[in-house]
């Protein structure tokens, strides 16, 4: 069924750690990273933090049911108001370049070493077009199948891998000092771009809608405090020398006759990607339909897959640029600007305009 | 709807022709390497590779393997060659055991870790093992018997295992070793038997890898402590010989140990703390007018002892002799006393003769049901 069909807060939530566990398969090791221990301890402050960032948008959304922060900014700002879709159409494109080319780049490195990083570029935002272009509802039906087939192979992993684990590479918080422990906690914190398709989504939940955060948090706390100890206590100083340390993890995961299942792993990431490029570029798309006539609005998503697998391919060439990307969202200040501030500024013109009346 | 459905069938059939967007590689096309030897002669590297053969193994009197020998100045090269010589892809995926001649070891094994651990294909938990010797004689022998050598290869470093003379060394571990420059790596030293009749590897102790060199060797009985130090034992056998006692032999049910990290005037210190049970399997000649459990109160201490003399002196030897972490407590230390790490954790492996350890042993006995310590 296409459209704008509701979905639960549970399938929102779903789709949205999905998104989010896929964005730490393709994280890079650095030499000097804060320890698995403090991400793992820092991970329930950080949700605690989005929470508080996200009160602003909260009290927005609450005193307009019903409505999205495009609307809201589109009825208080006029014309002014497509400044909105314009952040969140930019802010969505930089996320969906930089799967595609994280990704592209994982499987030409990992899996296909002689293959265009054109192909999987193509490929992705090609099924992640058809799959945004149905909606949120198929969408989330998808992302509950995925969620399943993720979860059996992340058990088997933690099961096999369980006798290895040595827990003394775990170092304690006070080693890493106070600054790593900082740029840490905004990395969890803001870096998390899921907050942006929360906010944009979070009207399409048909009921329940305030606790699709705390479901989507419980999630993802679960799983990536399970990924980060898992990968350090199983690999140790090894996961320096690896370019994807997660990914390293399935490889050395044996059970038996069950060897090498990194492939299945990888097939499985392909399922995740394509839900993390199908929510962006629905959000993409959405936002670029309110900046566009209402003829354009049926190929938006069309448009912006096509536009995104462009600058991929242009930019999968040069990986300064990408860093420089990637610094820029780890950093935080893009979330900040798109989760706390528009919805503070809304939230002020909102007061202002009642106060006036 | 009758065109709907044509259409669709015809689209259908025609994935058919659609197998791949990737080229394919056929399974005869591939030399599928079980296991690799390396050796540094003449200035390049000398490679061993046994490779699988399906075509060999149909028949009855006939091993499953064939060797590759090629040489290159770089592993890179050598691997060129060796695609030139055998005109199939070489593939490392089902490689299970890499060999690493004594020079290489001697000169430095990084950059054959890196080799391996840089190959897409490669698997994390291959086994590695130093040669005492060249790896190509090492690897050359055992090729005679079975369709797949290299598992019959694994199956007797298991059995080392088994018996505690054997270190099990993989290249994830070894790579990772490589990582912190403040630990060291233990490997399994593997020598050609020599024996013509039945020819077969035997390990013949133990390399110690400091900076990924060979700092020392241990032998195979002074391995055991090793093993008791790294937590590694698994179902071995004790013998305890004692003129008042006979001779007994225990099997080792249960093993682990402990490792806990202090600072003692100035230096770590290092409460290494081993648990082991075992069962009695076999006693020869036992004092008479003793009683069964007068009997096992002594084998417990005798175990106690016995254990406590091994690990003492691996760490001994490892420490104060070889100065080489092997065992990666600094890892401990660094979890443990990390002010002390970060003040002091770059001149750890400079100071190894200075650090203190102590070792605890709680020995047990399993008493026909009823376990009494």
């Amino acid at each position: 069924m296409k459209g704008e069909s509701a979905i639960s807060s549970w399938q929102l939530a779903v789709l949205l750690f999905l998104s989010r566990v896929m964005q730490f398969f393709l994280a890079a090791p650095q030499k000097e990273q804060p320890g698995a221990l403090t991400a793992a301890l820092l991970l329930p402050v950080s949700v605690v933090a989005s929470a508080l960032l996200l009160l602003p948008a909260y009290f927005l959304l609450r005193r307009h049911p019903g409505k999205g922060l495009l609307d809201i900014a589109g009825e208080n700002w006029g014309r002014i108001g497509v400044v909105c879709p314009a952040a969140f159409f930019l802010f969505s494109l930089c996320v969906l370049i930089q799967t595609t080319c994280a990704f592209s780049y994982f499987l030409t490195s990992v899996a296909y070493a002689q293959t265009s990083p054109w192909l999987f570029i193509l490929l992705l935002l090609a099924v992640g077009g058809y799959t945004a272009s149905m909606g949120y509802e198929p969408t989330a039906r998808f992302g509950s199948f995925v969620l399943v087939a993720f979860v059996i192979p992340l058990l088997f992993v933690g099961i096999s891998l369980w006798p290895q684990a040595q827990w003394e590479f775990l170092r304690p918080p006070s080693y890493d000092g106070w600054q790593n422990q900082m740029f840490l906690f905004i990395n969890l914190t803001l870096g998390n771009v899921e907050t942006a398709a929360l906010l944009f989504l979070i009207p399409a939940v048909n009921q329940n809608k305030g606790s699709v955060f705390w479901k989507w948090s419980l999630l993802s706390m679960v799983a990536l405090a399970a990924i980060f100890l898992f990968t350090a206590a199983a690999l140790g100083d090894y996961a320096k020398s690896q370019r994807f340390p997660f990914y390293t993890v399935t490889k050395i995961a044996e059970v038996s006759i069950f060897q090498r299942l990194d492939s299945l792993h990888v097939a499985l990431w392909v399922f995740m990607a394509l839900v993390r490029l199908s929510l962006f570029l629905e959000v993409a798309g959405k936002s670029l339909a309110r900046m566009l006539p209402q003829k354009a609005s049926k190929y938006t998503v069309g448009a912006c897959a096509v536009l995104a697998a462009v600058l991929s391919g242009i930019l999968t060439e040069k990986p300064d640029v990408l860093e420089k990307l990637g610094d820029l969202f780890a950093g935080g200040l893009p979330a900040l600007l798109l989760t706390v501030l528009l919805p503070l500024l809304l939230l002020l013109s909102c007061r202002k305009g009642r106060a006036g009346r | 709807m009758k065109i709907r459905k044509m259409i669709f069938l015809t689209l259908f059939f025609l994935l058919i022709l659609l197998p791949g967007c990737m080229r394919s590689i056929q399974l005869n096309e591939r030399a599928i390497v079980q296991a690799v030897g390396l050796d540094w002669k003449d200035g390049e590297y000398a490679l061993t590779l046994q490779i699988f053969d399906p075509e060999a193994a149909e028949g009855d009197d006939t091993s499953g393997g064939k060797m590759l020998r090629v040489e290159g100045k770089t592993i890179s090269e050598a691997m060129r060659n060796a695609n030139l010589k055998q005109g199939q892809e070489i593939f490392w995926g089902h490689t299970k055991l890499i060999i690493i001649g004594d020079q290489i070891a001697r000169d430095g094994i990084e950059a054959v870790i890196d080799y391996f651990n840089a190959d897409a294909q490669s698997r994390p938990n291959m086994d590695v093992l130093i040669a005492d010797g060249e790896a190509g004689e090492v690897l050359s022998e055992p090729l005679d018997s079975t369709i797949l050598p290299v598992l019959s290869t694994k199956m007797m470093l298991e059995g080392y295992q088994d018996n505690g003379k054997l270190v099990r060394s993989q290249l994830k571990g070894i790579a990772g070793s490589l990582e912190n420059p403040s630990v060291g790596a233990y490997l399994p030293l593997a020598a050609f038997s020599g024996d013509e009749k039945n020819p077969s590897i035997q390990i013949v102790g133990t390399a110690i890898l400091s900076d990924g060199r060979i700092a020392g060797t241990f032998s195979p009985e002074e391995t055991r402590g090793i093993l008791w130090a790294a937590g590694e034992v698994g179902k071995t056998q004790l013998t305890l010989e004692d003129s008042s006692l006979g001779v007994t032999t225990l099997d080792v049910v249960d093993s682990d140990v402990t490792v806990a990290a202090y600072i003692q005037d100035g230096a770590p210190f290092y409460q290494v703390s081993i648990r082991v049970k075992s069962n009695v399997s076999e006693e020869l000649s036992p004092v008479r007018g003793l009683s069964l459990s007068e009997r096992y109160d002594r084998y417990e201490e005798e175990q106690r002892q016995l254990v406590c003399r091994e690990t003492e002196h691996a760490l001994e030897r490892l420490f104060h002799e070889i100065s080489c972490d092997a065992l990666g407590y600094a890892n401990i230390l660094m979890q443990q006393q990390p002010e002390y790490w970060k003040a002091n954790g770059e001149g750890y492996a400079a100071s190894l003769r200075n650090v203190q350890f102590s070792v605890t042993v709680d020995s047990t006995i399993n008493r026909g049901g009823t376990t009494v310590s």
